[in-house]
This record gives C-alpha cells, sequence and structure tokens, in this order.
C-alpha cells in the first residue's frame, strides 16, 4: 500500500528521510515537465528540478498543511525557475551563450505545448500536470489535491480552453521581452 | 440544453466520467450541431498532443542524486533526533521484561539449546502441521474480509475462499483450486473463471498469511530491519510478539500468540501516530484445523448468472511486435468486425470470453453497420497500468434508423495471468 503524501511529510519531519523517496517518485515527472515547459531544456529542467526537491524537503518544517505537498513543491520550483534565470543572465553577462540560444536548442519534446501548461494559472497548471504527465485519473487528481471530482473536470475544461486559445497564438511573431523571462 | 453544457460535458465523456443517458444525449447533440462538433475535435487534438508528451516524461526517472543529496544533506538535528528515538525504544523494551531479554538472546541464535523462554521456531513448528485455517480481517484491506484456507501434508494451499464485501468491484467471492480461480461479482452478476497458478503468493500481497509472516521476522531480522521484542505470558495463555519495522514504514506488529499450542490468536498491524503506535488493522484467526465443510469451497451461484471461463478458451488477441496502442485498436477492430459479421462467439472471446449468446443478448436493440472510426487508444491508469481507452465511432441500425453512435468507453488490457494477450473489458 503506498504511503500518503501526508504521511511521506510527517515521517520525513519524524526523522526518516527515506520516506520522502515516494514523493520524488510521485512528483518527479509532473515537475520535470512544468520545469521544461519554463526554461526549455531538458537537462537544465532535471538540475533544477533537482533543486526544487532538495529545497523542498529541507524546508518541509515550513509546510502548514503536510496534505498539500504537492502545490507547495510547485511554489519552490517557481523560485528555482526564476533563480535559474537570474544566473543565466549573469552568466551570459559574461561570456556564456546567449539565452535565447538555449532556447532554440531546446531538446524536450513538444515545447509550445510545455510552455503553454507552465504559463496556466497554478490551478489549472496542476490539474494537467498531474493528470497527463503524473499518468493520474481524474480521481486521483482530485484527492491527491483535495478537491471534488466535479472542480477537477471543470478546472481540465478551463484548461483546455486556455491551452487552446495559447497554441493558436504560438506561431504569431513573439515579442523578444517574451523570451527573456 | 445549450452548447455551452454540451461542451462542459466533453470533457467527463473523454475522462469515462458520463453515464449512459449522458453520454447518448451528448452524440445525439454532436451529430446535429457543427459547431460543439468542431470543439470535440479539437478537445480530442489537444488531447493526443497532451497524452504524446506526457508520454515523453513517463520515463524520466528521478535523478538518484536527488535522494543522495537529501540523506546527505539531512541536517544533523534531525539525524540526531532519529538515533535518540531509536535507542529509547530499544532501551525500554528491553527493559519492559526480563523474559524479553531472554527470548531475545534464544532469538538472535545465542542462547542454549532447550531453553524454556518461547522461540519463533516454535510457532513455525506449529505451522508445520497445519492442515486448514479460517480468519477474519477487520478492517478489511481492500475488502477482504473473511477466508477460509486448506493445505496438504507439504504444506501447499490445497483450496482457499475469500470474501470480499465491498471491494471497487462491488461484492464479491473467490474460490481457488488445482490453479484455477473463480470470481463471482456479486453485483455484475458474473463469474469470471482465470488461470492462477500461484494462488499462495498472490493472497499474501492481500493479507498476511501468518505461516510466511513468520519467516518475514526471520528475514527482516537477519538483514536488521526489524526489532523483536517478546512478553511470556503477556495475558493468560498468550504470548505477545512485537516486531518493530526500522525502516520508512513506521510500523509494527504484534502477534498474540496461543502458549499452548504456539499458534497465532491473532496479528495487529500498528502504525506510529505521532508518538504512539495505533492499532490499524487487526487479523483474527478463528479456528486451526477443524474440518471445513465442502461446500464453503464452492460458489452457490444462482441461476442465471453469466460465466465468462477464460481457461477453457484463448482470450483476446496477441500482441507479438505491436505496439500496446496498436494492439488495443486491432482488438477493437477485430471486435466490432466481427460484431458486424455476426460472429458473436469470436466477438466474446475478445470481449473476456463473453459467452456468445449473452454478448447477442446485450445487443439485439441495434445492428452494428460499419465502423466509422477507431480514435488513438488512451491510458486509463485507474483500470490498471497499461489499461488503455480506446473510443470509437460505428454505424449502426436501432428501430429502422440508421445513426452513428460514440462508443468513448472502450476499454483495452491485457487477459489475467496471461501476459502477451489483449481483450476489451468491462462495459462498452
Amino acid at each position: 500500500m503506498s504511503q500518503t503524501d501526508e504521511e511521506c511529510v510527517k515521517l520525513s519531519l519524524d526523522g526518516h528521510p527515506e520516506a520522502f523517496e515516494p514523493l520524488v517518485g510521485r512528483y518527479w515527472a509532473p515537475i520535470l515537465s512544468y520545469l521544461a515547459g519554463r526554461l526549455g531544456d531538458r537537462d537544465w529542467a532535471e538540475e533544477a528540478a533537482q533543486e526544487a526537491f532538495v529545497r523542498s524537503f529541507l524546508g518541509l518544517k515550513e509546510l502548514r498543511k503536510p496534505a498539500s505537498f504537492f502545490p507547495w513543491l510547485f511554489g519552490i520550483a517557481d523560485r528555482v525557475v526564476k533563480e535559474q534565470w537570474r544566473a543565466r543572465r549573469r552568466n551570459e553577462q559574461r561570456n556564456d551563450p546567449p539565452w535565447e540560444e538555449v532556447v532554440q536548442r531546446a531538446q524536450t519534446h513538444d515545447h509550445d505545448l510545455e510552455r503553454a501548461i507552465a504559463d496556466l494559472p497554478e490551478p489549472y497548471r496542476q490539474v494537467i500536470l498531474l493528470r497527463y504527465y503524473g499518468n493520474m485519473s481524474c480521481a486521483q487528481v482530485a484527492e491527491g489535491l483535495a478537491i471534488p471530482l466535479g472542480t477537477v473536470t471543470k478546472r481540465l475544461s478551463r484548461a483546455y480552453a486556455m491551452l487552446r486559445a495559447s497554441l493558436a497564438r504560438v506561431h504569431e511573431p513573439q515579442q523578444s521581452s517574451e523570451v527573456q523571462r | 440544453m445549450k452548447c455551452s453544457e454540451f461542451q462542459e460535458l466533453l470533457v467527463a465523456q473523454a475522462e469515462g466520467l458520463l453515464d449512459e443517458r449522458q453520454a447518448a444525449d451528448l452524440s445525439e447533440h454532436l451529430r446535429s450541431c457543427p459547431a460543439c462538433r468542431a470543439e470535440a475535435e479539437g478537445l480530442e487534438r489537444l488531447r493526443t498532443r497532451l497524452v504524446r508528451d506526457g508520454r515523453a516524461f513517463a520515463d524520466a526517472r528521478p535523478d538518484s542524486r536527488v535522494m543522495e543529496r537529501i540523506l546527505h544533506e539531512s541536517t544533523p538535528n534531525l539525524r540526531r533526533t532519529n538515533m535518540i528515538r531509536r535507542k529509547v525504544t530499544r532501551w525500554s523494551l528491553a527493559a519492559a521484561a526480563a523474559a524479553a531479554l531472554i527470548a531475545l538472546v534464544v532469538l538472535f541464535g545465542i542462547g542454549r539449546p532447550g531453553s524454556v523462554a518461547y522461540a519463533l521456531e516454535q510457532t513455525v513448528e506449529a505451522y508445520r502441521g497445519m492442515r486448514s485455517i479460517h480468519l477474519k480481517v477487520e478492517p478489511a484491506p481492500n475488502g477482504l474480509e473473511e477466508a477460509w484456507a486448506e493445505f496438504g501434508d507439504d504444506g501447499s494451499l490445497l483450496r482457499l475462499r475469500m470474501d470480499f464485501p465491498q471491494t471497487e468491484d462491488g461484492s464479491k467471492d473467490v474460490v481457488w483450486e488445482k490453479g484455477k480461480a473463480q470470481v463471482w461479482f456479486k453485483d455484475k452478476k458474473c463469474v469470471t473463471v482465470v488461470r492462477e497458478p500461484n494462488m499462495l503468493a498472490m493472497i499474501t500481497k492481500q493479507f498476511p498469511d501468518p505461516k510466511l509472516a513468520v519467516e518475514g521476522i526471520y528475514e527482516a531480522k537477519a538483514s536488521g530491519n526489524a526489532f523483536v521484542e517478546v512478553e511470556e505470558p503477556a495475558a493468560e495463555g498468550v504470548i505477545r510478539l512485537t516486531v518493530t519495522k526500522l525502516d520508512s514504514t513506521a510500523t509494527r506488529e504484534v502477534w498474540l500468540v496461543d502458549a499452548q499450542t504456539k499458534l497465532l490468536r491473532e496479528l495487529q498491524t500498528q502504525k506510529l501516530e505521532g508518538t504512539e503506535y495505533k492499532t490499524v488493522q487487526r487479523l483474527i484467526v478463528l479456528d486451526y484445523n477443524k474440518p471445513i465443510e465442502a461446500s464453503v469451497f464452492r460458489l452457490d451461484v444462482p441461476a442465471g448468472i453469466t460465466v465468462v471461463d477464460q481457461t477453457t478458451q484463448d482470450i483476446g488477441l496477441v500482441q507479438g511486435e505491436l505496439s500496446d496502442n496498436d494492439v488495443a485498436v486491432k482488438v477493437v477492430r477485430s471486435f466490432l468486425e466481427a460484431v458486424i459479421a455476426g460472429d458473436y462467439a469470436t466477438a466474446g472471446r475478445l470481449y473476456e470470453g463473453m459467452p456468445a449468446a449473452k454478448l447477442q443478448e446485450g445487443l439485439t436493440d441495434m445492428k452494428f453497420l460499419r465502423i466509422v472510426s477507431i480514435g488513438e487508444p488512451m491510458p486509463s491508469p485507474e483500470h490498471g497500468r497499461r489499461a488503455l481507452q480506446v473510443p470509437c465511432e460505428v454505424e449502426i441500425e436501432a428501430g429502422g434508423v440508421k445513426s452513428v453512435r460514440t462508443f468513448p468507453h472502450v476499454f483495452v488490457r491485457q487477459v489475467y495471468n496471461q501476459p502477451g494477450r489483449w481483450t476489451i473489458f468491462g462495459g462498452i
């Protein structure tokens, strides 16, 4: 029987760091795909994912509701992304390749889609990532996020509409400022 | 209903969450509304793209450096707390009773032969002579509530019955003998007969077999993963054995062993909540070695129940070199072609071995004319790791009227215990 997020968090806090492993296994793919959408490069996304998980472990005592581990982890991943971009800009001023180039050599599978998902407001992004990248059923997503099943399908419906609108715009010329987030 | 409301239903339909009535209403509306049809197609294209990209990440395994760093960077305080807690546990347990200490010496293999203290070996020995057992589990894990088993002279499992009053599939009873399991899905009014050569291994995943559990303690102790304490007697005629696991599960087992027979009376599973262990499950042995009536191992199935026997026919199609998606589409196509041709025997074999007459009976109110489309398979994790949902559209004739009907809930998976063969399952 697999342990719930809450049990894993409590055990980790209770001096069993190995109890954190199921959480890494459960959320690695959704977080990685999200970071790939944000950063545009799979290797870079893996580094950032590693950083996000380690930081979440070290900051576990700050987590008020152990059952809300996943949304909280997302917040940490967001902060890691921002720091990574800032660091990248600083490096660029020294002699690193311009990061437009980094984005162009994006190694992810469907970067337009991943980027569109990464741009969704958080509640919509979460359901898409868990459903398609965490390979969870709607019922499992509802349980994981502690929301009713009907809310999951409503959020999915809205998320689909936003993704389709966003993907329809994807071939329009991009503003350079949009790349430099 | 307005178009916007139907469009809301499209998502639930794609997830297999609509009831038959809603699905029929939606299908009817889609036939007459080009705008909603376009919406449905757009949604399907997006879902296909999401499924594809999701698969590209499906193989992403967590970087092993994550846990290495976590274990390395765990704060010294955390490690110290952990060690102290374990140490205290060991000390207090050891001091609790002198008998425990004596038993531990015996258990750890440095005791003198002939010691009077209880040792696990005695229980193992007592189980060697076991011929039958009747037990119940509270609360029932996965719905299993009561079980009866008979064993042969060599300890092998001869016959078994398990009752599951509540499962995802509703109430079900299982009997097993000679490599075949019969499963009676009471709510679905159906009995399925499947091959199950290694029932003993399977049931130990469902509930702890006392016999194997004794051996499990040895393994855990030998590998340093468990701490064993014995209280003798803990109560009138009862020896209490506590096995605390020193791993991340924070669980322990409390064995209440009959002091005279050395057989297990009750096995409690306890879980650490805060600083206390609380009982989360009890396995209670009602009888040992009492003759069990033969009728217990027979399903008393009333007339009119469909029997699907998967042991006497080849179910589904062989996957061969095909991908999961390709074989799923092939199974659905072959099934639909067989129904269109009126070959219900073939169609039944592709549908978990459903009897031809039963299948035909279910399809009396409509005639399948032509396959219109078979969609891209999508993972359906709630039905098993590799289960797939394959939506399709078929032109049908019902009441003299031809129409195109969408079947969004067609599911395909591997045949139970026949790897490499794939079948349609569930309702359509």
